[in-house]
């Protein structure tokens, strides 16, 4: 029976670690303590503008943004800095998709939006462990 | 097995866009502070953190604080809130989650950043499940979703490797009924459970419970009773905790996650408002949506929160609508505002407005009947549906992990009804009894050199609770008077005797009590009878009006009478089949009481809500008078024993009450924190009780006080001990409905205004020792 108990809480507690898992890390604004010394917006918020979501199973990355009014260029760098990617977006796109079903190995990317006008980078890990379904 | 059950997921999941992103983290200013040393705070923060359309099941989030410049994170000494696994995520919408946090490792002046880290996905159990249900028949699906055997089996179905196995249920709330007959340890009912106000040990008797239920091969708990005592006369009051829904809540939840540690699932019941015994397939327990909100099904929520694995839909209507097919409760409360993720039952032969809602919005097994949900399921219902409540129950099987080779159903085998599980049993029964009063100190009774005379009809039973579904077939019962002659019969040489003319006796111990609980009947009065022990009572106080103990004994509170006027009362709350020993060892101070009401006693009728035995439905009042205490306060009423009461042998001082921040903003929690001293002779235990009083709104009349937290702490004669209460804004919140009742479209608020805190003894306001302050929330 404990052993029944045990994988059910490995099961719930750490089930990142029995399938394919996606991570994403986001940091607020900075703030201070004490309420009149929050810097930006009363909520020291950060939104994300440029959002990565990720469907392992069918192997993509969906990367959203804010349509560019001209083409900009979409550089996925590896946690090293090292390119991993470098996709074109032409005007009026909203989304592409990042194909990491093959030779897309685990960990942290950086995902950057550039063009003349603007510059938005997030961040994304990856941890595909599907033989371990 | 493995690589097939990753080729029918991949399959599956396949076919849809699994999906998700964090999309904001924010730390409001207003609810950033500096610390406090008084209320024991140390820098402390909220952050809120967005995650937009998020499918998967499994998100475990983490957070850190760390400098704006970089560096290593700052060590929290607290976080709470949605952090670490988050259950139950809802799939295709946008979450607001909140995280609290506390640090003695920051500095004023510096800058900090808040970093959130979500890392998502789909757990191994759902996998799992996706995987039967890809290759179990639809005929499969739907024979798991009727009863079977002895009447008291979910189903199993399929081939290997996607059988599923028989979901081996068993009665009841307080031990095992095995439905072909059997014994076993027979613990405190929820009643007597609740009078402890102690969730470890709430934990303790769900767990050394649940072994019991192994023991004799059930995986599966019809319990806890999870209903409120709306009134004492109901007849099945003493299966259910109490008439606070704060004190329900938790102790049921730290029941639950007991019971399920020991790999049985736990069925809170009976899902929603089943108040009353009498017509109760018939009858509509009508209110409004704010007294269900704030009151009545509040309740049930800590229980989903910790994963409870089964809730048993009710036999009654609400409002008009059958339990078992309500669609704001089944699917508009449970499924969609709480995210339960796994399996309802009916009540054993409960009915549905109509068959087809009760398979859109209700049960996924309808007990005990083999076929009749099964042959309407698969002849009407499209496969969305049938996977729907199929997945639901392979959901609960995943909980005791008993789809995998090798689970042993049967287990703990040596521990059915051995010592160590009698010593439970007792302990949780001791620490339940309370000693509602005692003029004089006249209680503990001395051991030595004095005539004890036992009288009323309830000396020589052991009561263990209602008949019906809660019976329990104990095999050891120490009886009241069995207890106190085994105890005397340990002092030795001039031990206090028992003897049989009150005449000659310097005390007297009347043993009184309520009859009639029963599953499908109410108690037919709220007063103790005459032969219930009343009559005794003026017996023995007509000849030792000064040396009169009563022991009130049974399920649930009675009014005043004969019995209430003795100098010392000790109410023992069906406290299991070591009751005797229990009570016992109280009256004599081998265990100082520390037991408290979970309900109100009334003085009389008029001190109770409306409870005609006869009629077709019963129409609760509304949310700020609702019952119990929360009606006494609310009249201003002085009932017989205030909810929360119980004395001790000691004496217990509070002081330096701190309450920060004293004013906030709308969503912001408030530390409160006391001191509690032991300032008397012996050590004790006590329940201390945190009661809040919201701020009026303009319609939204409120109730005088709610309870909003609990601490049991033991202490040494002279000794003190802090504790700690964090108000958030779930304790906060009304139910706005926002126009008509009823109708979905309101929402919880925190209003704004001056809310009154008190750290007391019992909900007895001006009952010494207690502490009241206030906070304002902006």
């Amino acid at each position: 029976m404990k052993k029944s108990f045990f994988r059910f809480s490995i099961l719930l507690f750490a089930a990142p670690f029995f399938a394919a898992a996606v991570t994403w890390q986001m940091d607020s604004a900075p703030f201070m303590f004490g309420a009149e010394s929050v810097r930006n917006d009363v909520h020291a918020r950060t939104r994300a503008d440029l959002r990565c979501s990720a469907n392992l199973e069918k192997g993509v990355v969906i990367i959203r943004f804010e349509a560019p009014a001209k083409g900009a260029t979409l550089n996925i760098y590896r946690f090293n800095g090292t390119l991993a990617k470098t996709i074109d977006v032409r005007p009026g796109t909203e989304s592409v998709l990042w194909d990491v079903s093959k030779n897309v190995p685990a960990g942290t990317y950086l995902v950057s939006l550039q063009n003349s006008a603007i510059g938005k980078t997030a961040r994304i890990s990856i941890t595909s462990q599907r033989t371990h379904l | 097995m493995k690589t097939s059950i990753l080729a029918g997921f991949l399959t599956l999941v396949c076919s849809s866009l699994l999906q998700a992103d964090l999309s904001s983290v924010a730390v409001p200013a207003t609810m950033l502070h500096l610390p406090d040393a008084g209320a024991g705070v140390g820098y402390s923060g909220k952050v809120e953190y967005q995650i937009n359309a998020l499918d998967y099941d499994s998100v475990y989030v983490t957070l850190s604080i760390m400098p704006a410049s970089g560096g290593e994170a700052l060590a929290l000494s607290e976080i709470s809130g949605d952090v670490g696994l988050i259950r139950n995520v809802k799939v295709q919408r946008t979450e607001d989650h909140q995280v609290f946090f506390q640090t003695d490792a920051a500095q004023t002046g510096m800058e900090y950043i808040a970093r959130v880290t979500v890392s998502a996905t789909i757990s191994a159990a759902k996998t799992e499940i996706q995987s039967y249900l890809t290759n179990l028949t639809k005929q499969n699906k739907g024979t798991i979703m009727g009863g079977g055997g002895d009447g008291f089996e979910g189903q199993g179905a399929g081939q290997a490797p996607y059988a599923v196995p028989e979901i081996w249920m068993s009665d009841g709330p307080h031990g095992v009924r095995p439905p072909q007959g059997g014994q076993a340890t027979c613990f405190p009912t929820c009643a007597g459970l609740a009078c402890t106000w102690d969730t470890a040990l709430a934990f303790l008797q769900g767990q050394t419970m649940a072994e019991e239920f192994r023991a004799l091969g059930k995986n599966c708990a019809l319990g806890p009773a999870l209903n409120l005592v709306y009134h004492p006369q109901g007849g099945r009051a003493s299966e259910y905790f109490s008439e606070d829904p704060y004190l329900s809540g938790r102790m049921a939840a730290a029941d639950v996650q007991g019971i399920q540690t020991r790999g049985v699932i736990a069925t809170i019941k009976h899902y929603a408002c089943n108040n009353k015994e009498t017509n109760r397939f018939n009858l509509s327990a009508n209110m409004s949506e704010r007294s269900l909100r704030e009151i009545y099904l509040c309740n049930w929520k800590p229980s989903i929160d910790v994963g409870c694995g089964a809730v048993m839909g009710a036999y009654n209507k609400v409002n008009h609508s059958y339990a078992c097919s309500n669609k704001y409760l089944m699917t508009d409360v449970l499924r969609d505002c709480w995210g339960y993720p796994s399996m309802v039952m009916t009540d054993w032969g409960a009915r549905f407005d109509d068959f087809s809602s009760g398979i859109r919005y209700g049960v996924d097994i309808d007990m005990p009947n083999p076929d009749s949900y099964v042959s309407g399921v698969i002849a009407v219902q499209p496969d969305s549906i049938v996977n729907m409540h199929a997945s639901r129950i392979l959901y609960a099987h995943e909980i005791i992990g008993d789809l995998q080779a090798g689970y042993n159903r049967t287990a703990y085998g040596a521990a059915l009804m051995g010592s160590a599980h009698r010593q439970v049993a007792r302990d949780v029964g001791s620490a339940g009894i309370i000693l509602a009063k005692n003029v004089g100190n006249l209680l503990p009774l001395p051991k030595t050199g004095k005539k004890i005379a036992i009288l009323g009809p309830f000396a020589n039973q052991c009561r263990l609770g209602p008949g019906g579904s809660s019976a329990v077939n104990a095999r050891d019962r120490v009886t009241p008077q069995q207890g106190i002659t085994a105890l005397l019969s340990g002092v030795g040489a001039g031990a206090s005797t028992i003897v049989t003319d009150i005449s000659a006796a310097d005390y007297v111990i009347v043993f009184v009590g309520v009859t009639g609980e029963n599953e499908g009947s109410d108690r037919p009065n709220l007063a103790v009878q005459p032969n219930d022990g009343d009559n005794d009572a003026q017996t023995a106080l007509n000849a030792r009006p000064d040396n009169t103990i009563v022991v009130f004994t049974g399920g649930s509170a009675a009014s005043a009478g004969n019995w209430s006027q003795a100098p010392a009362i000790v109410i023992a709350f069906c406290p299991g089949q070591e009751q005797g020993t229990c009570i016992a060892d109280v009256l004599f101070g081998n265990v100082n009481p520390s037991g408290k009401l979970p309900v109100t006693f009334p003085q009389d009728a008029s001190q109770a809500p409306p409870f005609a035995l006869a009629g077709a439905d019963l129409n609760y009042p509304s949310s700020d008078t609702a019952h119990g205490y929360f009606s006494v306060n609310k009249k201003a009423q002085a009932p017989l024993f205030n909810f929360g009461h119980g004395l001790s042998y000691t004496t217990f001082a509070y002081s330096n009450l701190q309450i920060y921040p004293q004013t906030i903003s709308a969503g912001d929690r408030v530390h409160v924190r006391a001191t509690v001293s032991n300032t008397g002779s012996v050590t004790g235990k006590e329940a201390v009780q945190l009661y809040l009083s919201m701020p009026s709104t303009a319609g939204l009349p409120v109730r005088v006080q709610d309870l909003r937290g609990f601490r049991k702490v033991s202490l040494n004669p002279g000794a003190s001990t802090t504790v700690d209460f964090a108000l958030t804004a779930e304790e906060m919140q009304v139910w706005n409905p926002n126009g008509a009742d009823y109708s979905g479209s309101g929402a919880w608020q925190v209003p704004s205004g001056t809310y009154g805190v008190r750290a007391g003894t019992s909900s007895q306001r001006d009952l010494q020792p207690t502490l009241s302050g206030s906070f304002a929330v902006h």
